[in-house]
């Protein structure tokens, strides 16, 4: 019914084989209780009170607790709104979505087998437990542990709070306070960082026996093992009618992405955003299974990031010592992302997008190693304001990019990428400086835009060989931006096998078709669909901005990469395309507004990248609405889309 | 001052260089950058060995000809020094009538409050003020006087806002004398006041400028927002930031449009069902104390709490019991019918019954309890817009009642059935009011269209609120027909604008996102010299931006209204004659100030731009 990825390995027939087995032992059980509604008869009672709460008038602000008139049923996978009529109480809407659609509320949507129960159970927060951890050594279990509680206090996020207190809840029926589930996690695979090769596969399967129900989750390794867990916290719903949490009793699944590359950009260097909020942006793309956060530290405005052998960078260059990142938050946010299958890959822009931070180099005796810096008017000596370019033909700017790398190879390590920028150079930048010109002159150079780009692209192989040698010599893929290096004569500067391209330019723009006839591996992150920055007003005048207007988030799911390499070269080229990422450009963005920018249009790129479904936003948008909630829930602060009310009433916010 | 500092730098950097730092140390040295005052600018230069330059926050406090006021008063003269004091050195003496006084001592805690957030750790209520403070600062005093000369408590368009606001230091001691006609002016002097004090870093203190002289006044005495709380549900809590951020910038109403179709989260005491049925959920319901709180809340900010409650159209979720359960009938019409584009303009559809008496029973019901809840009210509104009269033409019960009485069924006959609704929509909420009249609001809409308007309704009774753009020629009209207006043309003052559909795809119909500057050039005077020949400012009340929630909830609020809603503030308040460009640096610290009272107002530019004034141009 569904693709299955050919990334699976041997342990997914296992799996299979072991899934059917444990669904036909639940199958009995689970007939035995479908004929009532759990919760049904407490739910009576609340009814029975109501015309007396609804004669005696409420005293002023006493919060109704009465039961709601409203229920939903399961009519073709959607759920209808409907006056309970006293004699029946239909489900509360949590319950309905769990249990009514093919898909039930998972995003992003599995790609293997999915079989979902219309039934669910009830459970206290203090019974669900890890059972079981098999994994091959201590280090993968220790992981395993941590994500499991990462994943519980998801599900306890459920619980609603006033005031930072729970709710009153209960009583609960024994049959509630004695359930029990239990989470058991198989892993094979020692692998502990993510890379290309990565599998993030994984099989869930849940079934319900009496009073327990287990969830066992097999994976090749840990990444796919934590997919597994946020795939069954979406399992998982409070229930407003009995204030517990119920569980659906048996699932099937299994899952693996259709792409490898699945990432959100920061940028920290325009405006700064907290660690704290660099956190919860892991968090939620984990809970979205987005695999990278690309970090876009350093650009022209700010240089944010202590470097412990350069301290001037950042001291010279950060808004203030307030607005850094030291070397212990660098290190705990690499962490962070890990346990939560997130590689935090870092960016290091140049030679343009350089600038402040660099002031102190002449003052020190090694010249200037950064051009331009903000010079006026601007826009003869950079593309966007402040300018800054790096002095590539004086070599102590070697010396400091050397030393830059270095530590931050040692920070973020062990690195499988990196990305080396290398967008948007200004060559009247280099070819008004009298320092560069000077240089060119004496080494007999002429002036000509080839041999600049020819000075740039030296200038590239350069930063790769610092690269490698602050790596230990061990080479890795960079990543480099679009640029008038990577048009029609790109074989000439970057060699196909060593650097993968990021895309910025428009879905239609021919570079791409060029880029994959000529082997390059791509990453796609077409602004006319995946820059959440766009549609605000211009930056810096009246009117719209340059990239305007808004992306929705059904562009962004309506994005594919299949389409696009198909429509240049015939073909999906999956070998080549890793994947996309939607860059969050912060000219215009900071902590107020980060989570409304990312999500819940993030989570459509999850799901284009994950699933990769052959139909579009239309068929989402329920899924879409309710894995927005569930984020809002978990403390982030999404964009709401709809109107509440269109989450009540499913299907009804159309447009014909 | 600085040169203590400078004198420092050089030996630590040297020192830093040569032995790289232990992990993790948290560099607290000076910046090595200070600023200077050059004519109005504030500019960005290296300290080293530079004795003169000051902070930022100096900078700006005394660069600019109105340092970093926003909205930007009618005159004001700002010293060039400061002097530093802490926030546990403020005293106060007030001269007023007693109920005043008591607001002023309020106002006065929500100050020292403000300033308090002026520290960059202050965080939950707490400021951690360590110093090292020398005995210049320790010893220096804030003294407030103020004096109110009437005793008026509560909000009308007759309220006179001014006030006359003078700083002056002797020694170890400033001065402000704060002198107004009302509490509101008051008030609106403390706000000013807050914002001739910034936090000095190197002193880990406050700072004020030393002397100052404001006098000011309004231009408009309207200067609103509007939240819907229907299509989402907002909670208490953003409210109350919501006036808080309101009265930061002196704007004075906060029109709650409160219910519509999608939901009726209004807890009413005698129609509990309305909620039950009508809220989204039971936590999405405002209650009695809910309501009473807020609109105390907005009084002592000054600032109204206008309640709408729009009818006939924009109601529906919270109708449906009174046919099965009172056997009252159907008072709403089209709740929820499909397909909606037949029968309204956004899903989900609904209008009152006109055919059925038992409606004008409930409706003076809820104006009863609305005009208990927000009293005592100087206006309200009935909202009124957008009635689909396909949606009645197409019931039978209204179609058969309407063939009863013998009034016809073209749209002329529907638009007279609907102007004798409002007049006795109008008539319901005098009696709820004590048989006061009370200034009704409605929104344009068919009634409201040229030739029409007269007909219907009253220019002595309503204010018309504009919503349609500002080269509407309806503008014109009412004006020449003496109408008072409000404005709030939704091509530069709807906040919701520039999003993505919410039904079917591409942007949302209001497209594109309007801009602060578009926000700020938008001058209703212009509007009304364009069409009529005169500014009108007998007429024109003022302006209101608006926040429709359909793609809005508590997560984002405060960035869609800030800091937007200061650009409209200024417009409306001080009706600069010059356009934006001139606002900006002060925009963009009003922003900042914004975000340290703890309001998740959006970044406009980067930061980069507020440490380097005028440098971010096109």
């Amino acid at each position: 019914m569904s693709r299955v990825s050919t990334e699976f390995t041997v342990n997914l027939s296992e799996a299979m084989s072991l899934l059917s087995r444990l669904l036909s032992i639940s199958g009995a059980d689970v007939s035995t209780h479908n004929t009532m509604f759990p919760g049904g008869m407490l739910r009576l009672r609340w009814v029975m009170l109501l015309p007396c709460l609804l004669l005696v008038s409420v005293p002023f602000s006493a919060t109704f607790r009465v039961a709601s008139p409203w229920g939903w049923r399961c009519v073709n996978e959607t759920c209808v709104k409907e006056e309970n009529d006293g004699l029946q109480t239909l489900p509360h809407l949590s319950t309905c979505k769990l249990t009514c659609a093919r898909d039930g509320v998972l995003w992003p949507r599995p790609t293997g087998i999915l079989q979902l129960g219309d039934q669910t159970v009830h459970f206290l927060l203090e019974s669900l437990t890890l059972q079981g951890v098999t994994a091959p050594n201590d280090e993968i279990k220790q992981l395993i542990k941590k994500a499991f509680h990462i994943f519980k206090d998801h599900v306890a996020k459920n619980l609603p709070e006033e005031g930072g207190r729970p709710l009153l809840m209960g009583p609960f029926r024994k049959k509630t306070r004695i359930h029990r589930v239990m989470v058991e996690v198989t892993v094979t695979e020692r692998a502990t960082r993510l890379s290309l090769e990565t599998s993030e596969a994984y099989t869930l399967g849940v079934t319900t026996l009496g009073p327990h129900t287990n969830a066992t989750i097999l994976a090749s390794n840990f990444f796919g093992a934590r997919h597994a867990l946020e795939t069954l916290s979406q399992l998982i719903e409070y229930d407003e009618a009995t204030g517990a949490l119920q569980i659906l009793s048996t699932a099937a699944i299994s899952d693996s992405p259709v792409f490898k590359y699945r990432g959100i950009l920061l940028d920290t260097s325009r405006n700064f955003f907290p660690v704290k909020a660099i956190e919860r942006t892991l968090d939620t793309m984990a809970a979205n299974k987005l695999n990278t956060f690309h970090w876009h530290i350093t650009d022209t405005q700010t240089f944010p990031l202590y470097l412990e052998s350069l301290p001037n960078m950042a001291y010279y260059g950060a808004y203030s010592s307030r607005k850094v990142y030291y070397p212990a938050d660098i290190r705990h946010l690499v962490e962070y992302g890990r346990v939560r299958g997130v590689r935090v890959l870092p960016e290091f822009d140049a030679p343009a997008h350089v600038g402040n931070g660099w002031q102190w180099t002449k003052k020190y005796g090694l010249g200037e190693l950064v051009l331009c810096l903000d010079k006026q008017p601007w826009k003869l000596y950079c593309w966007g304001r402040p300018c800054g370019q790096l002095n590539i033909v004086n070599n102590n700017t070697y010396l400091v990019l050397g030393q830059i790398y270095k530590e931050m190879v040692d920070l973020f390590s062990p690195l499988d990428m990196f990305h080396f920028g290398g967008d948007e150079v200004k060559i009247n930048c280099w070819n008004t400086t009298e320092e560069f010109v000077a240089y060119m002159e004496e080494n007999g150079l002429s002036r000509d835009l080839q041999t600049f780009h020819d000075m740039w692209a030296d200038f590239q192989r350069k930063a790769l060989k610092l690269l490698t040698s602050a790596n230990g010599g061990k080479n890795i893929p960079g990543i480099v931006w679009t640029s008038s290096l990577t048009d029609e004569n790109i074989l000439k500067y970057l060699d196909p096998q060593q650097y993968i391209i990021q895309v910025w330019t428009t879905a239609d723009d021919p570079t791409i078709g060029n880029l994959l006839n000529k082997g390059y591996r791509i990453i796609l992150s077409n602004y006319d669909s995946l820059y959440l920055d766009c549609g605000n007003a211009d930056t810096y005048r009246s009117g719209e901005s340059w990239c305007g207007p808004y992306n929705p988030w059904q562009t962004v799911y309506d994005n594919s990469p299949d389409k696009i390499a198909t429509h240049f070269t015939g073909s999906p080229q999956r070998n080549l395309v890793l994947g996309a990422e939607a860059p969050l450009w912060s000219e215009s963005v900071d902590v107020g507004s980060l989570d409304a920018k990312l999500w819940p249009r993030g989570s459509a790129l999850a799901e284009r990248l994950w699933t990769n479904p052959l139909t579009n936003w239309e068929s989402a948008e329920i899924r879409l609405i309710h894995h927005r909630q569930r984020m809002v829930t978990r403390g982030v602060r999404a964009d709401r889309i709809q109107p509440q009310w269109c989450h009540q009433n499913e299907g009804l916010c159309y447009l014909k | 001052m600085r040169g203590s500092f400078a004198c420092g730098v050089a030996p630590l950097l040297l020192t830093l260089i040569l032995a790289p730092a232990a992990t993790t140390t948290f560099f607290s040295l000076p910046s090595p950058w200070g600023y200077r005052c050059d004519v109005g600018r504030c500019i960005k230069e290296d300290n080293t060995g530079v004795e003169d330059l000051v902070t930022l926050n100096t900078c700006k406090l005394t660069c600019g000809p109105f340092g970093v006021l926003w909205p930007q008063p009618k005159s004001a003269t700002v010293g060039k020094e400061v002097v530093q004091f802490l926030p546990s050195n403020i005293t106060h003496k007030t001269s007023c009538a007693p109920a005043v006084c008591e607001l002023l001592e309020q106002a006065v805690v929500i100050f020292k409050d403000n300033l308090q957030r002026y520290h960059p750790d202050y965080a939950a209520g707490l400021t951690p003020w360590k110093g090292p403070w020398g005995p210049a600062t320790v010893g220096h005093t804030l003294n407030l006087d103020v004096t109110v000369n009437t005793d008026a408590t509560r909000l009308s368009l007759e309220t006179d806002e001014s006030y006359s606001l003078s700083v002056s230091t002797t020694g170890q001691t400033t001065t402000a004398i704060i002198i107004t006609a009302t509490y509101f002016g008051a008030r609106h002097a403390l706000e000013t006041l807050s914002q001739l004090v910034e936090y000095q870093e190197y002193q880990d203190s406050l700072m004020i400028v030393s002397t100052a002289e404001v006098s000011d006044s309004p231009v408009f005495k309207y200067r609103g927002l509007i939240l819907d709380t229907s299509r989402n549900f907002i909670g208490v809590e953003a409210i109350e930031r919501t006036l808080d951020t309101m009265a930061a910038n002196k704007l004075n109403s906060f029109h709650w449009h409160i219910t519509d179709s999608h939901s009726f989260p209004l807890y009413l005491e005698s129609l509990p069902k309305m909620s039950y049925y009508g809220a989204y959920s039971s936590r999405h319901v405002y209650y009695p104390a809910d309501i009473r709180h807020l609109v105390e809340y907005g009084r002592v900010r000054g600032v109204r709490v206008l309640p709408e409650f729009d009818a006939p159209a924009h109601v529906g979720n919270g109708w449906q019991w009174t046919e099965k359960e009172e056997g009252l009938g159907k008072l709403a019409v089209c709740v929820n019918r499909e397909p909606w584009q037949s029968y309204c303009v956004e899903p989900p559809c609904g209008q009152l019954n006109l055919a059925n008496p038992n409606m004008y029973k409930l409706l003076g019901q809820i104006y009863d309890e609305m005009v208990q809840l927000f009293s005592p009210l100087d206006l309200f509104h009935y909202g009124g817009d957008e009635v689909n009269l396909n949606c009645w033409n197409t019931t039978a019960e209204i179609v058969a009642w309407m063939t009863e009485n013998n009034n016809g069924l073209d749209a002329d006959a529907y638009y007279v059935q609907w102007g004798t609704f409002q007049e006795r929509a109008r008539q319901l909420l005098t009696t709820a009011n004590g048989e006061k009249e009370v200034t009704g609001i409605l929104w344009t809409s068919h009634l409201t269209e040229a030739g029409h308007v007269d007909r219907f309704l009253n220019n002595s009774q309503y204010i018309i609120q504009i919503w349609t753009t500002g080269d509407d020629p309806v503008i014109g009209e009412l004006l020449k027909k003496n109408y008072r207006v409000i404005f709030s043309t939704y091509d530069s003052w709807y906040l919701d604008c520039g999003m993505g559909a919410w039904v079917g795809e591409g942007n949302n119909w209001c497209s594109p996102y309007k801009g602060w500057q578009k926000v700020y050039d938008f001058s209703p005077y212009e509007i009304a010299i364009n069409q009529t020949g005169a500014d009108q400012r007998d007429l024109i009340m003022g302006g209101e931006a608006a926040l429709w929630t359909e793609q809005v909830d508590d997560t984002a609020v405060d960035s869609k209204l800030w800091p937007r809603g200061a650009a409209l503030a200024e417009r409306l308040w001080t009706n600069p004659s010059a356009n934006w460009k001139p606002a900006e640096t002060r925009f963009i610290h009003n922003r900042q100030r914004l975000v340290k009272r703890g309001v998740m107002a959006e970044r406009i530019q980067p930061e980069w731009c507020h440490q380097n004034e005028g440098l971010c141009y096109l």
